[in-house]
């Protein structure tokens, strides 16, 4: 089955090609109970793991218009996204972490570079996604580099039927895509392939001319191309799965308006496989499964001689088992190995490669009905520095069965230092350790199911703590990685997912606010004035509402978010102002004899809002997508 | 920006290299203007004022004077020409002009966004050289505030020095970085190279003194402790000595009434301009990112203390004996004094 969401019954994404994609708001809400997550290991419905866990849907996704990974999140989840301009990087802050502790998984499996150690999600093409899981599990899970959490992704893997799409809209924008899939008794077999291009020459103000000018963005288009394919055989109690992705994006890098790079530009390319295998014997559960990846990143600035080319392969086989032991006892074990290299004209002629073993137990104990234990535990073994352990405990008490939930999970979090960290010439530093942390977190679920009216509230606590943090601080001549970080992070996450239903209309609303107050630790160096200071570019405040209407065959979203202040520098001398941006949707579906014809209206940054997320990189103005896409 | 975090490392390294200077030309007392590089691509750049009489400190003062515009990225170096102070911001392919006692500005000059403009000196009449971090100096009419043309050298350009109708400009890098290890002496007449000196890798701060000799620190080697100063006749460049670091070269400022030359190179280490010998006895053992000396009737060296580039710097205030004798918070990565009269 799935790495990541299973969906025992009821499953959403198979009726999708059945159903007008849209009228399926409030089953949704009421099938969150039904889903099965993997997020901690231990194949639980999503209530019931010690952990929050947040999933943005497929008709959320749908609805959304957005081009990228890092535009859903941005919009729909609790997490912030350093964005640097629609061409530019986007990366993570989960919980008031820095960006490499958070870690990205397709169907399991990291995706994050090695080199960089973090995930730049305006690499992903959003039309690949079908589903986004977010939760805060820790490094006994899925491996170090957790001590925000982390995001599964789910691609589109169930698909039947035939879709196009065409859209087109505002800075010369347009996406193309087109996917089929076939299924029989017992095997299935889908592809998909999309291209997304935009100019992105949208105006902004250029306040930092003498006097502001109005002026265009130069070099900032985008092209992403992707392609995906999955496949799938069952036969008696074993079942194969098996995708095939690949994108290329090629984008300018046209820099922070005050010292734009006009000719510089970026080469993203990627090829991931995947196959997995399954195998059940009365309680026992036995598979393999298998990853290979290669990606290219080539940065080429010719204004300052650059020509950065790497290419990292990777390659990662692993063995889960599961047995049920007793009716209280559910044993989870991986054994994984794995080899990662790099080749970089930024590492001179050094090829460096890592070698990687481990082993982890994840079991889930009931201890009576209503409340559930899980322990977790996980050795890893890098060649190139050593061990790392990681345990974890967590709990899931149900005060109300089905109706109040009280959760509590902690853990103990590392992370290994990245490729460049290691080996950057004349400034890696091979004596670095792993980074180490540890975080709790308590919440609580409460369902309220009234007749058509179903009320989610989802609230969590978390403190964090990380600890020898590997950082670069400047020595005589260079910066050099140290492990001088310290962060101490707490806060709170409040979700709401609201749901009512009649017989002519849907109406579905989730609401995510969060508060974060992340602060550096101990003093670095002498003189560091940033102790107990808010870590730059992370807000303390964050609104975040997405509400659908689904009347019929129409359907409309508004999402607004407020994002609150941000610093810009580590003594907190100087911030950036809050913003506010609504994003607009509307959608009519038609079914006519087996044919449904969807046209969709996007409406972005409906108030066009004059905001930036880093300081100099402007994001576009009030901006329109025009969708039409014909299922069969 | 996409690329630019696997490039940190990178842009480190020239951060750190980035030389920083001193108008070390005023003789008179008067307040300091302490130009903060800002953290680099984040265009926070400021001017710190600093008054060591009443010990006032007014930060951003670039902002507040010129109705909240920011400075921009890369508050390199300034210098003060026909009455006006230039300020090159060099991330942000720009020179503000402005009057240096209310720091107004009168007008901006835009360069072309593949320079990075870095020093600017007075080479003639209506004509001033910006070095730009590429392989050319900029030819620049004052009145008009056209760039008129360039002249290659080869490599990017950095420190430069004026003396007579002699300009001498650093070349650091060449275009990828690998280092350079000469210095161009141009005419200024004529805007011709006369010749390249060779010298020893990352030439970057080029001075000179009330005799006419020109003072170039070279970086040296990455990885070696090999930076040198190289003592240059002013008139034809040839070597009059040169002094071994045997560490790292960095910022140079003149004392010239005690003919003393304080050298930011493993600690603030002191220069017998008349012997041409460097001592062992440190003024300061703490590296600091910039250097100033304000010679006037008190006289007093100031350094800058960057801490990691991050966060508000400090400026520290030492007499010409080593004693420490103020400090005042400053912006982000304090790389330049500039001392009005």
């Amino acid at each position: 089955m799935c790495f990541r969401v299973r969906i025992c019954f009821l499953v959403v994404i198979l009726t999708a090609s059945i159903l007008p994609a849209y009228s399926q708001t409030l089953s949704d809400t009421l099938r969150l109970d039904d889903i099965i997550i993997t997020a901690t290991r231990v194949p639980e419905p999503r209530k019931h793991q010690p952990i929050q866990v947040q999933i943005i849907d497929s008709v959320t996704l749908k609805l959304s218009g957005s081009s990228s990974l890092a535009q859903i999140l941005e919009s729909h989840s609790g997490l912030f996204i350093r964005n640097y301009g629609p061409s530019g990087a986007s990366t993570i802050s989960q919980r008031g972490m820095v960006a490499h502790q958070t870690q990205v998984y397709w169907n399991g499996f990291n995706i994050n570079h090695p080199m960089l150690g973090l995930m730049d999600v305006n690499t992903l093409s959003a039309g690949m996604i079908s589903s986004i899981e977010i939760n805060s599990v820790g490094s006994s899970a899925y491996g170090g580099g957790s001590l925000g959490g982390s995001i599964q992704i789910a691609t589109n893997d169930n698909q039947t039927g035939l879709d196009v799409s065409q859209s087109v809209g505002s800075f010369g924008r347009i996406i193309s895509s087109g996917g089929a899939g076939v299924k029989g008794d017992h095997w299935q077999f889908n592809a998909q392939a999309i291209r997304d291009y935009s100019e992105n020459d949208f105006p902004y103000r250029d306040y930092t001319r003498n006097p502001t000018e109005e002026r265009k963005r130069n070099n900032n288009k985008v092209e992403t191309r992707s392609m995906l394919a999955n496949g799938g055989y069952s036969f008696g109690k074993s079942e194969v799965r098996s995708g095939l992705w690949y994108s290329h994006s090629q984008r300018g890098v046209p820099g922070p308006i005050q010292s734009q790079t006009m000719r510089a530009n970026q080469e993203d390319e990627f090829l991931r496989w995947h196959g997995n295998y399954q195998i059940e014997f009365s309680e026992v559960k036995l598979g393999g499964k298998a990853y290979l990846n290669r990606q290219e990143l080539n940065y080429i600035n010719p204004q300052d001689g650059i020509n950065s080319l790497s290419t990292n392969t990777s390659g990662l086989f692993e063995i889960p088992v599961s047995y049920d032991y007793s009716k209280s006892i559910k044993l989870n074990g991986i054994m994984a190995a794995s080899r990662a290299w790099v080749e970089s004209t930024a590492y001179n002629d050094e090829a460096p490669d890592r070698t990687h073993y481990s082993a982890q137990l994840n079991p889930l104990i009931v201890l009576i009905d209503r409340f559930k234990l899980y322990p977790s535990v996980r050795v890893d073994h890098y060649n190139d520095f050593g061990h790392a352990f990681s345990y974890a405990l967590g709990l899931n008490y149900a005060v109300v069965p089905q109706s109040l939930i009280w959760r509590a999970y902690a853990s103990s979090d590392f992370n290994a230092p990245t490729f460049n960290d290691l080996y950057w010439p004349d400034s890696g530093n091979p004596d670095l350790q792993p980074e180490e942390g540890w975080k709790m977190e308590t919440g609580f679920n409460s369902t309220l199911l009234q007749g058509n009216f179903v009320q989610e509230t989802d609230g969590q606590v978390f403190i964090s703590r990380l600890k020898n943090g590997i950082q670069w601080i400047p020595g005589e001549r260079v910066f050099r990685p140290q492990n001088v970080r310290e962060i101490n992070a707490r806060g709170f996450e409040l979700q709401s997912n609201t749901a009512f239903l009649t017989d002519s209309y849907t109406v579905k609303i989730a609401q995510i606010l969060s508060g974060t107050w992340s602060t550096y630790g101990k003093s670095r160096f002498p003189g560091d004035q940033a102790q107990g200071k808010q870590l730059i570019h992370t807000p303390v405040w964050q609104y975040k509402m997405s509400a659908i209407l689904d009347f019929g065959p129409l359907n409309m979203m508004i999402t607004p978010r407020w994002i609150g202040t941000r610093y810009v520098d580590e003594d907190n001398q100087n911030a950036i102002e809050a913003y506010s941006v609504v994003d607009y949707s509307l959608a009519y579906s038609l079914k006519v004899v087996g044919i449904t014809t969807d046209l969709q209206w996007n409406l972005m940054n409906s108030l066009n809002a004059d905001y930036e997320v880093i300081p100099y990189y402007p994001i576009p103005g009030r901006n329109h997508l025009i969708t039409l896409r014909i299922s069969i | 920006m996409k690329f630019i975090v696997l490039l940190l490392p990178f842009i480190f390294v020239n951060l750190v290299s980035c030389t920083t200077d001193i108008n070390d030309d005023a003789n008179q007392n008067g307040p300091v203007l302490v130009l903060n590089q800002g953290i680099h691509g984040s265009g926070n750049a400021s001017i710190t004022s600093y008054d060591p009489f009443t010990g006032e400190v007014e930060q951003n003062v670039f902002s507040r004077q010129n109705d909240g515009r920011p400075l921009g990225d890369g508050a390199q170096s300034a210098n003060l020409i026909d009455g006006s102070l230039y300020i090159v911001v060099n991330n942000s392919h720009k020179i503000e002009v402005v009057d240096p006692e209310s720091m107004v500005s009168s007008h901006t000059i835009n360069m072309d966004g593949e320079l990075s403009p870095r020093y600017i000196e007075k080479a003639g009449n209506n004509k001033a050289y910006v070095t730009t971090y590429t392989d050319s100096v900029a030819i620049l009419n004052i009145e008009s505030g056209e760039v008129t043309g360039y002249i290659d050298t080869g490599s990017r350009t950095e420190g430069i020095g004026v003396s007579g109708q002699r300009a001498f400009v650093a070349n650091t890098f060449y275009p990828g970085f690998s280092p350079a290890n000469y210095v161009s002496l141009i005419n200024t007449e004529n805007d011709e190279i006369i010749k390249t000196i060779t010298l020893r890798d990352n030439p970057s701060v080029v001075k000179v003194d009330s005799q006419g000799r020109i003072w170039v620190v070279c970086n040296g080697s990455f990885g070696e402790e090999n930076g040198a100063v190289y003592v240059l006749e002013g008139e034809d460049g040839s070597i009059i000595e040169t002094i071994e670091l045997n560490a790292m070269g960095g910022n140079l400022v003149f004392y010239e009434d005690d003919q003393t030359a304080y050298i930011a190179s493993g600690g603030i280490r002191v220069i017998n301009m008349n012997e041409l010998t460097i001592s062992n006895n440190l003024v300061s053992t703490q590296s600091y990112y910039s250097l100033g000396f304000d010679d006037s009737e008190n006289p007093l060296l100031y350094a800058g203390d960057a801490k990691n580039y991050a966060q508000a710097g400090v400026a520290i205030i030492y007499d010409v004996n080593g004693a420490r004798v103020d400090s005042f918070s400053t912006g982000i990565s304090p790389g330049f004094f500039y001392f009005k009269d």
